[in-house]
């Protein structure tokens, strides 16, 4: 599946929606869940943990699940030991390109929460979602392709 | 921190070695309130378990891991202050 640079950026369509234990957990008790929303993912190698903007949180009425220790991103300094812990939260995530082009699903995968403010994407795909990819950039052509990994 | 999850974060810690040594490394564990419902050897049992037994309440699920892993994230994100 190939996408386009945006702004020189390798920027991936995503389904998020709440995880699927919670939606059989909805259907068990016959309730609704809020339905997936359709969003942007930065590839980030440097994230060894996926992120979401935590306005997502309400649009999807997540709710916490614990807390995660991370460092790094709020500048601290790169051999800083000193870390902060930020929520996580339990979503379903597909990487789509169209409603029938769909290269990963995972139906259960932990996210940290926090406020990106970002206009070109709405989450940072870290490492724990690209190890179970094959990425191929292609830069100076301003496109990449991206496909889920043999299991 | 926020003020959820803060019984079940302390129980959590407060168990860590314990649980460590009763569960293989990698398990996640269930709590709700102070008490420890189990650990699953993966995260969609432990979701489903809380789901099933937390209901509408709060739960935590968290892996059992000897020490824990401090997540690293390079890209610089602004904090709204």
């Amino acid at each position: 599946m190939s996408f386009t640079l945006v702004n020189g950026l390798p920027i991936v369509s995503i389904r998020l929606g709440v995880s699927e234990a919670f939606k059989s957990h909805c259907d068990r008790q016959m309730e609704p869940y809020p339905e997936d929303l359709q969003v942007r993912a930065l590839i980030d190698t440097g994230a060894s943990i996926t992120v979401i903007d935590d306005q997502l949180v309400s649009r999807l009425c997540l709710r916490s699940k614990g807390f995660c220790k991370v460092r790094g991103f709020d500048n601290s300094p790169d051999g800083s030991a000193s870390h902060k812990e930020y929520p996580n939260y339990d979503v379903s995530l597909s990487i789509w390109k169209t409603t029938t082009e769909t290269t990963l699903h995972i139906p259960d995968l932990q996210v940290v929460a926090v406020p990106l403010d970002c206009t070109d994407y709405d989450m940072l795909l870290g490492m724990d979602v690209l190890r179970r990819c094959t990425l191929h950039f292609h830069f100076s052509d301003n496109f990449f392709d991206i496909q889920a990994a043999a299991a | 921190m926020s003020e959820s999850l803060q019984t079940e974060t302390r129980a959590y810690y407060e168990q860590a070695a314990s649980l460590a040594s009763k569960y293989p490394a990698g398990y996640y564990a269930l709590f709700v309130g102070a008490l420890c419902l189990g650990a699953y050897p993966s995260y969609r049992e432990a979701l489903d378990q809380g789901y099933e037994k937390a209901q509408t309440a709060s739960f935590l699920v968290k892996q059992i891991t000897c020490m824990e892993e401090v997540q690293r994230i390079v890209t610089p994100v602004v904090t709204l202050s």
